[in-house]
């Protein structure tokens, strides 16, 4: 009784001028803007001691915290705040990303995380951002947002008492959302090795036919760019099928082993040229196709989709990945046309190259299982 | 090797302005004060391992607040609120869950939302001393004197007739400013007869002799009563020192003590660094803790801290003028405090806009 009246006498005197009293900052910053597509890029930095109370870190407990202790725990951490933030448009929960390439920055003289985030939003309606993170262990914390595209803006505030906010932002473009899809499509073809050599592995061969079971040069140019027509139609046809059924979550497989899928076609498809028995590749093409689909929808994965443009932007997508390869194509044929009367061409690129990337892929096999 | 680290640290943060990837696994990225109360520990163990046991939760909360007056501690007054807010969420009963979610609401600036915890205890327990002081307490803060010596009267035959008369007498100091020597020397008198108190009631005590003395205009005999306990003070205790040197214009003194307390403590408070930002000021010899200050107030400012309303008034005030700024805080200020610090607070921020010719 007597310490219970002591506590609350201590209590009570220490709020004898209430005016001087403090507090301690615990403030997360979460800095960006929403473009024209829906998307919001931005970083948001967070307090190191702060995770340190929601999660532990700290994993030695001696109040010194290292890089490679955070790292170790990337996973949690990044758990914990995904579950922290959200963004809705138009009562649409937004895909949020938090990108891997973490950093580290002060304020204040306190240590801080910056993790880069991407959220992928509708292009229309209204945005709110939705915060619950660390008041569990801190209700004085607060998040400052700052959205760079309101012009001359002060920070707005997230509490406590005031998790939810709204932002006014004009709706998006859907001409604009779509050129970046088509943009990021090309992007990602030309960023996918193991798509690339596969290509390659097919076109090596379209300048050439089987004679005596041997490769020669095909002296007919028209029946080059027919043949290889209908190999790319047939690659086209078959990953616009399963990226759009696999974008749109018709069809769901392992990512892991549609990668290590991709990595074996490449691998069948240059040892195709060396030992060829597959002569017509149109069907094989299109079989193989289909699992080079589902690898380019989980890039498209990775981007989000805007939740109210999702077949405009598959389709843009889509587009890109024809116009990258395209690309490929117009870049590499010529010059296979112009070498495939060498004998070089036929007896060490051909070979030699479809080798190489036989072992390649076989590395890619290994590395993602 | 932990200096080393910390320095490294230290080094790091302050010259890093931008984000960067550290590029040794190694590398300190923060730093804080590893846990030493083994007590509090034990405790969040304890409810760590049992999250839905109320008495635990409560045990814990008191714990944080035990140690939140401190120096350097304050952030374990939303560490209590946070750890309670379940408990009032579902609607618990507790009488002595209601009494803690008073205090840390009281401290926060939370009147009302404390006076109804505070109706819940009573409701429970009428006599319950604790919750009748702290009510007594909040209706000074707002202005209601006479319903808080009211409340320190229905003490009678409670507590003992120093508390109640102690408890009462502050709230005459509002209900009869003028009579503010008078009021002083009754509790003085009580004091001489019977001693201070062995137990925390003894700094609450000297608190309010020293207020009253300067609000009478005696800050010699404010700074006398508390200096006996300067030891192991709360904030609160040594900010009220603090003003009392200042208005000596011992400002040296207030860089002294308060110095080596601040750069002591895990974690800056802002009512010490406000008294040393003017006593620094005052001295003009060097910005050191004014700049500390002002990088403060201004994350104060962004997070739009009105809790802190006051400090920020006087920053505007006395450190980095700001009539506007000043009357705007003042203003924010009165309308959750009223006592007469804060209506001090507001003339001379009124004051300060007419000079201006605001």
């Amino acid at each position: 009784m007597k310490k219970i009246l002591s506590l609350i006498v201590a209590v009570f005197f220490i709020t004898f001028i209430d005016a001087t009293e403090a507090h301690q900052l615990s403030t997360s910053y979460l800095n960006g803007s929403f473009d024209n597509t829906g998307v919001f890029i931005g970083d948001w930095q967070i307090r190191l001691y702060d995770i340190e109370q929601a999660i532990g870190v700290d994993t030695d407990g001696d109040g010194n915290l290292r890089w490679q202790e955070l790292q170790s725990r990337t996973e949690t951490v990044s758990r914990y705040l995904q579950s922290s933030l959200q963004f809705t448009r138009a009562k649409t929960r937004c895909n949020l990303i938090l990108e891997s390439d973490w950093k580290i920055d002060s304020h204040y003289n306190e240590g801080y995380v910056s993790v880069p985030i991407r959220a992928q939003c509708p292009i229309k309606g209204d945005i709110e951002i939705h915060y619950n993170g660390f008041f569990d262990i801190d209700s004085q914390h607060k998040l400052l947002v700052n959205l760079s595209d309101q012009k001359n803006a002060s920070p707005r505030i997230l509490s406590d008492s005031n998790r939810t906010l709204s932002v006014a932002q004009q709706s998006g473009s859907r001409l604009a959302a779509f050129k970046e899809f088509i943009y990021q499509g090309t992007v990602h073809i030309w960023m996918g090795y193991d798509h690339i050599l596969f290509l390659i592995s097919l076109l090596l061969t379209c300048v050439l036919i089987r004679e005596k079971k041997q490769w020669v040069a095909n002296k007919n140019w028209r029946d080059i760019i027919v043949n290889t027509t209908w190999i790319v139609t047939a690659f086209t046809f078959a990953h616009s099928i399963t990226l759009t059924a696999t974008a749109l979550e018709w069809i769901q497989l392992p990512s892991r082993w549609v990668e290590v899928s991709i990595a074996v076609t490449v691998v069948l498809a240059a040892l195709n040229n060396i030992f060829p028995l597959v002569l017509r590749l149109g069907w094989l093409t299109f079989g193989f196709g289909l699992l080079h689909g589902m690898g380019f929808a989980g890039a498209l994965g990775e981007l989000g989709l805007p939740a109210d443009q999702q077949v405009l932007t598959i389709l843009a997508f889509n587009i890109g990945v024809e116009i990258g390869q395209l690309a490929i194509v117009l870049a590499v044929l010529p010059l296979l046309m112009l070498a495939r009367y060498y004998i070089w061409y036929i007896n060490i690129s051909t070979k030699g190259l479809s080798t190489i990337i036989v072992l390649v892929s076989i590395q890619w096999i290994f590395q993602r299982m | 090797m932990k200096t080393i680290g910390l320095c490294l640290w230290l080094f790091s943060v302050s010259v890093y302005a931008t984000p960067y990837t550290p590029k040794s696994a190694d590398e300190i990225i923060a730093h804080w004060a590893a846990p030493k109360d083994d007590a509090l520990q034990s405790i969040k163990t304890r409810a760590h391992l049992q999250p839905n046991d109320p008495a635990i939760l409560i045990a814990l909360a008191n714990a944080y607040l035990e140690h939140a007056s401190q120096p350097g501690q304050s952030r374990f007054y939303g560490l209590a609120q946070a750890t309670l807010k379940p408990l009032i969420e579902n609607n618990n009963n507790d009488k002595s869950l209601w009494l803690v979610w008073a205090q840390i609401q009281q401290h926060q600036h939370n009147f009302s939302s404390a006076q109804t915890a505070l109706n819940k205890v009573l409701e429970q327990e009428p006599s319950n001393i604790n919750a009748t002081l702290l009510n007594a307490r909040i209706a000074v803060i707002q202005e209601q004197p006479l319903m808080a010596r009211n409340m320190c009267l229905k003490l009678l035959g409670n507590a003992d007739l120093l508390t109640v008369s102690a408890c009462s007498l502050e709230a005459n100091t509002y209900l009869h400013p003028e009579n503010l020597t008078s009021i002083y020397h009754q509790l003085v008198d009580m004091i001489n007869t019977q001693g201070l108190p062995e137990d925390e009631r003894a700094t609450w005590i000297i608190q309010l002799l020293a207020d009253i003395a300067l609000r009478n205009n005696d800050p010699i005999e404010a700074a006398n009563w508390l200096a006996k306990k300067l030891d192991n003070a709360s904030v609160n205790y040594l900010a009220q020192w603090a003003d009392v040197q200042l208005a000596l214009h011992n400002n040296k003194n207030v860089l002294d003590h308060l110095s080596e307390i601040v750069n002591q403590a895990a974690e800056m408070d802002d009512a010490l660094l406000l008294r040393l930002a003017l006593a620094e000021k005052n001295m003009a010899q060097s910005t050191h803790w004014q700049t500390r200050l002002s990088e403060r107030i201004a994350l104060r400012e962004q997070r739009q801290d009105s809790l802190h309303a006051s400090e920020l008034a006087l920053y505007y005030l006395d450190i980095s003028p700001n009539p506007q700024k000043s009357l705007y805080w003042a203003k924010i200020n009165i309308q959750n405090t009223r006592e007469y610090n804060d209506k001090k607070i507001l003339a001379r921020a009124e004051q300060a806009n007419q000079t201006q010719g605001i």
